[in-house]
């Protein structure tokens, strides 16, 4: 396969399929390249902007990126500026149909898969409520599978224990191959699991706290259905990759390409790219090669560690810019985890938002 | 009498006592197998590796691997072992290889390349000569454990995590301080069995022991493409033996001095040039992927470069130079532990007027109750038929092995579950399962969740010193369960 195509891009991580849809929108014709699935099944699912500052949980948002940007020239947090990370995250959420929650300016505390608390900036919905604060003083249902892996269950009910929470755990043999089939299972058939819980009397509880399984294309009807019928509050926790609401995001952000009428192939990895005056000319992949007019690079650290791609031009150690100098049409969207920090896909939407806008100003500015 | 080390030759000299009638208590300051024994090549020599250069010490592993194969068959691979050489001018050591097995009576055989081939595929195709020795694999955790379960069958105590110094009172050594509880232990007579720690405990009594630690660093690769034990037909050095362990490979190892046995951590040149010389053997290693790297401090005894000195043991009776009330072992190998602790429990025994002889030679270590992973690859069948959950996928280890290792065989820790099991021993190097370990620690076994939460980051930590000197994709992927940990789980530490 050969082709000509005004972009290319290369990874489809969130980054890599925000900047997609934005130039999508715009207009311009855009096909994303990726060996697999992109990292957004291997995230949680929640967007962590900037969890701790100074060794401090951040709760404030806006006025901790302040002093964050200032501090930290080269991130991409403030390549993009306060302003921008912030509009790029509630368009995140405005364009999730519903499947982001929280935000404005601020952090909510969740419960981790491991038991232990994160601050995070939006969540999916239905897990609003996963905080030790939202469960305090009322009686839990804790819902575990063995089998199921990405979470922690005795661990987060002994952490709700310490904690006060009147916890029960509930084991349901529900079996299943993997996370994705439970979730799409119990979407197509929520009876089982509600007869299961109804048994061991669920309803006598003022919540019940899931692993994420409660639906995977078709949350919200899921979660509806579950909720009304066990007559009681319903939350979801998130997990360990592979997790559900990782694909979850995934699907969103195909869904939202695919109205932009961008294409995506997966399966393709990129072997070396072809210089000439200043501009990448050609991309060569393991089947075929592409001539596109602007590339952009969201393979996330992969490329520090793993990628090789013949003809890149080299960078310095720090230096972090979406441009390398001298090559007009070739972006990065790089994307900075920290775990310190606890930054995660928040740098990504950026990484993705700037990368995006500054390609279509560059494709606009050819015409 | 009190025991310390809780590696293979303390836990020998505690089940070898223990056997003989007399009361015995093991102190180790962290788990069973956690120093040198555990860190070890895993390989029961032939004594051809030293059949030129230290007969005596070819003689001894030649007489201790005939014994071990009877009484330890459980916890040995019987793989054969192969010298071999790749260049013309290996074969220069030939002549004096050959000379020095049969004068230590070291079994050798030779083998026609063709043969060689056939056995071994992946062996380098060039090479000019092979020849058969008795070599094994063998399980330095689970010889221990054995060690460990048939000294407790005599009622021996065996006392893991428990830190302690010499008692000396008036120039006499008469037991052990437990350092965390301040107790003293009261002994007639102490056996210093911390091999390459034996300097530091004999300076507690004022004794001055020339014992060398020597790093010696080992390479551990996620497929195992060989099934005997292949050896380098050269004069010892660095990268030239080869251990197939049950789904892995460990290749090895290097040799230099080090001023204390702790904390030793391989560093990226040793590793790259175990690979680079291990190729020469089998040429595909080097497209295998390393999935772990660790070194492990060598007793050696005497000067001279760490290749030269020599691989024998010493038991020395301190009341000969005035200090009463004190044996050491140390030197040796993992493959003469048994005869180490032989010599040491006859010196106690001559000294203590006991009478009974050795029997350690003659009678079967126990069975170990949790199966090995080519074991659990065969009976993987009838496990999952019955429904037990297994919570280690690359090593196939089931819930209620994980269980076992707490009960019966004294673990207290995510690390004593791998030594015990080889939970994380794998390709994902327990990223996918030490969360899962730790929270059934919270089920079963007593565990608050801050304690479990604690001893996972601990274990995680410990399993991330590597990540710094590993490349390519067991780098990316050990960033990856980084970042899966600390900012999915938050967990810090």
């Amino acid at each position: 396969m050969t082709g000509k195509v005004d972009v290319l891009i290369v990874g489809a991580g969130v980054a890599g399929l925000t900047a997609a849809e934005i130039i999508g929108e715009g207009g311009f014709q855009v096909l994303v390249l990726a060996s697999g699935y992109g990292c957004s099944q291997a995230s949680s699912g929640t967007i962590d902007v900037l969890g701790r500052y100074k060794g401090e949980n951040v709760l404030d948002v806006e006025a901790a990126l302040e002093k964050f940007v200032e501090e930290k020239p080269w991130h991409i947090y403030a390549l993009a500026g306060k302003k921008t990370v912030l509009n790029a995250l509630s368009d995140f959420q405005f364009r999730s149909g519903g499947l982001y929650a929280g935000g404005g300016g601020r952090n909510m505390k969740i419960i981790t898969p491991l038991g232990t608390v994160k601050s995070t900036y939006l969540v999916q919905f239905t897990m609003l409520n996963a905080s030790f604060e939202s469960l305090a003083e009322s009686k839990v249902m804790l819902v575990a599978l063995p089998g199921l892996t990405g979470y922690a269950p005795h661990i987060i009910a002994g952490k709700m224990r310490n904690k006060g929470i009147d916890v029960k755990m509930t084991k349901l043999d529900l079996f299943a191959t993997s996370p994705f089939q439970l979730a799409s299972s119990v979407e197509s058939n929520p009876e089982v699991l509600i007869e299961k819980l109804r048994e061991v009397g669920a309803g006598d509880h003022d919540w019940v706290v899931f692993p994420p399984i409660l639906g995977l294309r078709n949350v919200k009807e899921t979660w509806q259905v579950v909720e009304e019928k066990l007559g009681t509050r319903v939350v979801e926790l998130p997990s360990l990759p592979p997790s559900v609401p990782g694909k979850r995001l995934y699907f969103l952000l195909r869904r939202r390409c695919e109205k932009a009428g961008v294409s995506v192939v997966l399966g393709k990895i990129v072997k070396g790219i072809k210089l000439m005056g200043g501009k990448v000319t050609r991309v060569l992949t393991n089947e075929g090669s592409y001539v596109p007019s602007a590339l952009i690079l969201s393979t996330g650290w992969m490329l520090d560690h793993v990628l090789r791609i013949r003809g890149m031009p080299r960078r310095g150690k720090n230096e972090y810019g979406i441009k390398v100098e001298g090559v007009e049409n070739l972006f990065f969207a790089r994307t900075l985890v920290s775990h310190e920090e606890k930054i995660g896909l928040g740098a990504a939407i950026t990484a993705g938002w700037l990368v995006g806008k500054a390609a279509l100003d560059y494709l606009r500015g050819r015409k | 009498m009190a025991v310390i080390g809780g590696g293979v030759t303390g836990l020998g000299v505690a089940r070898d006592l223990a056997q003989r009638g007399v009361t015995v208590a093991l102190f180790e300051k962290g788990d069973l197998a956690s120093g040198t024994s555990g860190r070890s090549h895993g390989l029961l020599h032939s004594g051809a590796r030293y059949a030129v250069k230290d007969p005596v010490s070819a003689s001894e592993c030649a007489q201790e691997n005939r014994i071990l194969k009877k009484i330890a068959s459980h916890v040995i691979e019987d793989t054969g072992g192969m010298f071999v050489a790749v260049e013309e001018s290996d074969l220069e050591y030939e002549r004096v290889f050959l000379d020095g097995c049969k004068k230590s009576g070291v079994r050798v055989e030779e083998l026609s390349i063709k043969e060689s081939l056939s056995r071994e595929p992946y062996l380098n195709p060039n090479v000019v000569a092979t020849y058969l020795v008795d070599d094994a694999a063998i399980d330095p955790f689970r010889l221990a454990l054995a060690n460990f379960l048939d000294a407790k069958s005599n009622n021996a105590q065996i006392f893991t995590y428990t830190p302690v110094r010499l008692l000396v009172e008036q120039g006499e050594v008469t037991g052990v301080r437990l350092i965390k509880s301040g107790e003293n232990v009261h002994a007639d007579i102490v056996v210093n069995a911390t091999g390459a720690w034996a300097g530091e405990v004999c300076r507690q009594a004022g004794i001055k022991l020339e014992v060398k630690p020597n790093k010696g660093t080992l390479v551990v690769v996620s497929k195992r493409i060989v099934n005997t034990v292949l050896n380098r037909l050269r004069p010892p050095s660095d990268g030239d033996i080869l251990v197939p362990h049950q789904t892995t490979m460990i290749l090895g190892t290097t040799s230099t001095y080090v001023r204390t046995p702790d904390n030793l951590l391989p560093t990226r040149k040793e590793i790259k040039l175990i690979v680079m010389e291990e190729e020469k053997l089998v040429p595909l290693v080097r497209r295998l992927r390393v999935i772990r790297a660790f070194s492990g401090a060598r007793p050696l005894l005497e000067g001279g470069s760490g290749r030269e000195a020599a691989r024998t043991f010493l038991v020395i009776d301190h009341d000969e130079s005035g200090v009463k009330g004190l044996i050491t072992v140390t030197g040796g190998k993992l493959t003469t532990y048994r005869l180490m602790a032989e010599k040491t429990a006859d010196l106690v025994c001559a000294k203590l007027g006991v009478r009974a002889p050795c029997s350690t030679d003659k009678e079967e270590l126990p069975e170990v109750p949790v199966k090995s992973t080519l074991e659990r690859y065969e009976a993987l069948e009838g496990e999952l038929r019955d429904g037990k959950e297994v919570v280690c996928e690359c090593e196939m280890v089931t819930r209620s092995e994980v269980e076992k290792a707490f009960n019966v065989l004294a673990a207290r820790t995510l690390g004593d579950v791998k030594r015990r099991t080889r939970m994380g021993m794998g390709e994902c190097q327990a990223q996918m399962c030490a969360y899962r370990v730790a929270d059934l620690m919270a089920e079963s076994f007593g565990f608050g969740a801050d304690e479990a939460l604690n001893m996972l980051s601990d274990f995680l930590r410990e399993q991330w010193k590597i990540s710094r000197v590993l490349e390519g994709s067991q780098k990316a992927q050990t960033e990856f369960f980084k970042t899966m940990y600390r900012l999915a789980g938050s967990l810090d530490g």
